[in-house]
């Protein structure tokens, strides 16, 4: 009797698992592996997404509906991605690399993964936001900013400048991400390209020294400012929009950092796009990115266009740092290796 | 001929197994050694200066944070784990059955949706604080992060504990009592020692939990070797200084597995399944209104406050039109996944843990160590180290969900050894070498004796591997093949902008699957 029930239940788990296979069967995409070197390549690509899949979606629908091509799209996080694709190798399953982040791709440029991008649509992308060779092309771009709570601080009382964070009477009144977060590294990478790694140390020693709380993601980061647990804090521009939009949170405003003459500016980060190194179908992968430059795609982004001048966009009136993300990739390692030794490690 | 002959018998005791069963394990301990070689090739391959910046920064800290959390977690799950499997076990505490039933529903929350319902609720600026003016306690503390921790991790070393105390033979109580030792003697000289093996192994499966997970952990602001080693890999795109740190984890892991061996070589108890009588349960008298209450502030903390939460936002999610017909494919690919994970779990388990408890020589213990190791190395360095081998020499396995199958059950496959070694390690020898003198052959003896003892534990370990796999991530969002998704994928990527209940419907299926297997774990257990 209790034999024949646990026979039961076996022959239960059967069932029901050849039903998820079944049903799984629906969406797994096969994956031709036709030969490489066929001129006339499958009418699909693979790409592995870091970006948010709400922006992607969209715009890879669209590009299926217009070219016929299919795309096998993967989300996850870009660094976990830019990874694979380092341990893939040559066998990669990616064509395209989308990142959230200017450091992963210029991590992919250094470790040799990447193939230029010989499209006459960069030119048309300033020159700080293309990697060297052309391995890279930026998006869209954002700005890091500060964002504050208005029910606690008020204009003139928020800080202008990155430098201020060292100033005591800010102690424990601000929120920053963590160490280890792709676009922190980027971030203070970039403004060691300007100020140098002497300068670069020390400011983070004095951030530190002031107590901030570090939080694990630009996400908790700006709740942290809306709900009132910090004054203000280090975001992107994108943060303060979606803060707007929650909502008992939303008495939230923000200002661009470095703006007075002789200060910094404000640094620039952005979401980018590549073709890789072993890419199995090149051409759909170029076809893909040229189409994501294009004016109508563009314009369909939540972020601003890397395109400047197109009709209908507002772009932000602000001064951007003079420096290059083209330059971050070389310095990583120094700046990982610096806020290790601010204590800004975790 | 004859000295290798001797020397082979020699090393296994003169006992030596059967060549399938030593090939079968040998193959499954290679197999899962693979990532751990990844993780000491990258290692060992790290600069110099990299290992002295990480030892004399961050290492000791977190080697202290670790340890503390993971231990502090394994006491307080001890004792609400034991208590409430005794009070439902040997006890006759009113709805015990239907309380047996509820408090595994903890396992089916994914622990980093519970972390947040509790940070919703309590946290700096949290629900008590609008309405009170105070959060009353500070959630981000020690003993709050070990409490949450706690709540969500009980059931396993409840569901174990309870599993054996149900097995307990009434004879050996009446023989305590007889022989004019009060209750609590009994317990403590009795119930207590025969239940050893199981309290152990529930403690291991909390201790690894707590070791491997980083994302309810980090979502709390503690700081562990693997959320370090995962902000160190993702956040600074540094495999070596990821793969130093989760090295120390490995060893950390090892440790506490020796130590767990040196404690059971000196304790072993057996039950004879044959002549077994049902214990009568325990009047409880005045203490059971005391005993209920226990119960119930348990069940609150642990399932009413988050199935609430997540219920709500899930009625929002569906408001706010977070739900398609796609559902429908992510739910297949997680069933398909989950149970595919513990089927292969299910059919190692038996061979391994056999080859463990009949043939214990160094080398066995070895090799089931390496076999255990799946739950200390982090989810996205197993999922690394899995790429690194398969584009290499399986190629073909990267085209299809079969790869996350393999690392589910790699990564879970500890924890349906703890399951099955807590049964297998009742069972006498001496009721199979009976057998063998009889001249029953391996395979009957296996089908007769060993496997109808034991097959409880492999299916609970099974259910286990299940529920947890239904809510893995890493390895999931790494591996998954273009296109796929499952729940769990999908309650990260809705998340990822921290509108949390756009994601709560898929958490929400995630509990509603994990019903199959807990409702199977538990039904077995009444039944039987």
């Amino acid at each position: 009797m209790k034999i024949a029930r646990i026979k039961f239940l076996i022959i239960i788990i059967c069932i029901i698992t050849t039903i998820g296979f079944l049903l799984s069967g629906c969406t797994v995409s096969t994956n031709d592996t036709d030969s490489i070197q066929s001129k006339e390549e499958p009418r699909e690509i693979t790409v592995y997404s870091g970006r948010q899949e709400k922006f992607i979606v969209p715009l890879v629908e669209k590009f299926e509906k217009d070219t016929g091509i299919k795309v096998n799209l993967i989300s996850g996080k870009a660094t976990e991605y830019a990874h694979r694709i380092i341990e893939e190798n040559e066998n990669t399953q990616a064509d395209v690399f989308l990142s959230n982040d200017g450091g992963i791709l210029e991590y992919l440029r250094i470790e040799n993964m990447l193939a230029p991008i010989d499209s006459k649509l960069l030119d048309q992308v300033p020159a700080n936001y293309i990697g060297k060779d052309k391995t890279w092309t930026a998006l869209t771009i954002r700005y890091r900013i500060f964002m504050y709570n208005t029910d606690l601080i008020t204009l003139d009382e928020v800080p202008d400048s990155i430098f201020d964070l060292t100033d005591p009477k800010y102690k424990g009144q601000f929120a920053i991400n963590r160490a280890g977060n792709e676009s922190m590294i980027t971030y203070f990478a970039s403004i060691q390209s300007i100020i140098g790694p002497e300068k670069t140390l020390e400011l983070m020693k004095g951030i530190m020294a002031n107590d901030p709380l570090v939080l694990q993601s630009h996400t908790d980061v700006r709740r942290a400012i809306g709900s009132g647990e910090v004054k203000f804090g280090l975001v992107n521009n994108y943060h303060y929009y979606t803060q707007l939009t929650e909502e008992g949170m939303n008495h939230v405003a923000m200002i661009f950092p470095d703006q007075a003459q002789g200060e910094l500016g404000a640094f620039a980060n952005i979401s980018g796009a590549a073709i890789t190194k072993y890419a199995k179908h090149p051409n759909n992968a170029l076809l893909f990115i040229e189409y994501l430059l294009q004016p109508e795609q563009q314009k369909m982004n939540d972020e601003t266009p890397i395109i400047p001048g197109l009709e209908g966009i507002e772009y932000e009136a602000v001064r951007p740092a003079d420096t290059s993300l083209s330059e971050v990739g070389p310095l990583w390692e120094k700046t990982t290796d610096l806020m290790e030794e601010a204590g800004y490690s975790d | 001929m004859i000295s290798i002959n001797h020397i082979w018998l020699k090393s296994w005791n003169g006992k030596p197994p059967r060549l399938m069963l030593l090939f079968i394990n040998i193959v499954t301990a290679l197999i899962m050694s693979l990532p751990v070689l990844y993780v000491v090739v990258r290692a060992v391959s790290a600069p110099l200066e990299k290992w002295q910046v990480l030892l004399g920064t961050r290492i000791p800290a977190l080697l202290w944070n670790t340890f503390s959390l993971a231990s502090m977690v394994a006491i307080i799950t001890t004792f609400i784990g034991v208590s409430l499997a005794w009070l439902v076990e040997q006890t006759n505490l009113p709805g015990r059955k239907l309380i047996k039933v509820v408090l595994t529903l903890p396992l089916a929350i994914p622990p980093y949706i519970g972390a947040l319902t509790y940070i919703i609720i309590f946290g700096k600026r949290g629900l008590l604080y609008t309405l009170l003016g105070t959060s009353l306690i500070d959630v981000y503390s020690f003993f709050s992060v070990a409490f949450i921790m706690s709540m969500f991790t009980f059931p396993y070393v409840f569901l174990i504990v309870s599993a054996a105390l149900s097995k307990i033979n009434a004879n050996y109580l009446e023989a305590g009592s007889s022989c004019g030792a009060t209750y609590p003697t009994i317990f403590k000289r009795v119930l207590l020692p025969l239940v050893m093996p199981a309290i152990l192994s529930g403690n291991m499966i909390v201790f690894f939990y707590i070791l491997s997970d980083f994302g309810a952990v980090s979502m709390l602001r503690y700081s562990t070797f693997t959320s370090s080693v995962y902000f160190q890999m993702v956040g600074k795109l540094d495999r070596s200084g990821a793969a130093i740190l989760s090295m120390l984890t490995i060893g950390l892991g090892i440790l506490i597995l020796l130590a767990k061996a040196h404690f059971q070589k000196h304790s072993a108890f057996y039950l004879n399944p044959k002549s077994n009588r049902i214990n009568m349960p325990l009047k409880l008298g005045k203490c059971k209104k005391l005993c209920l209450i226990f119960v119930f502030i348990v069940l609150f903390f642990s399932v009413i406050m988050p199935l609430s939460a997540l219920i709500a936002w899930s009625i929002k999610g569906i408001i706010a039109k977070a739900v398609t017909i796609k559902m429908f494919g992510y739910i297949g690919n997680s069933l398909f996944i989950s149970m595919g994970a513990a089927l292969v779990t299910m059919l190692l388990s038996i061979p391994i843990t056999y080859f463990k408890f009949r043939h214990p020589t160094r080398f066995t213990s070895m090799l089931n160590g390496i076999c255990n190791l799946g739950l200390i190395i982090p989810g996205t360095l197993l999922a690394l180290g899995m790429v690194f081998v398969i584009n290499k020499y399986f190629m073909w396995l990267m085209f299809g969900p079969i790869v996350l199958i393999i690392g589910h059950a790699m990564r879970y496959l500890p924890r349906n050894l703890q399951s099955t070694e807590s049964s297998m390690a009742l069972i006498s020898p001496v009721l199979d070498e009976t057998a063998y003198s009889l001249g029953v052959r391996f395979g009957t003896v296996l089908r007769k004796v060993i496997f109808p003892t034991i097959l409880p534990g492999v299916l609970s370990g099974g259910a286990l591997v299940m529920v947890s796999s239904l809510k893995e991530l890493p390895i999931t969002l790494m591996l998954r093949p273009p296109g796929y998704d499952t729940l769990a994928v999908r309650i990260w990527i809705q998340a990822s902008d921290g509108f949390y209940t756009n994601a709560a419907p898929a958490g929400l299926l995630i509990v509603i699957a994990s019903l199959i297997p807990l409702l199977f774990l538990v039904r077995k257990e009444l039944g039987g």
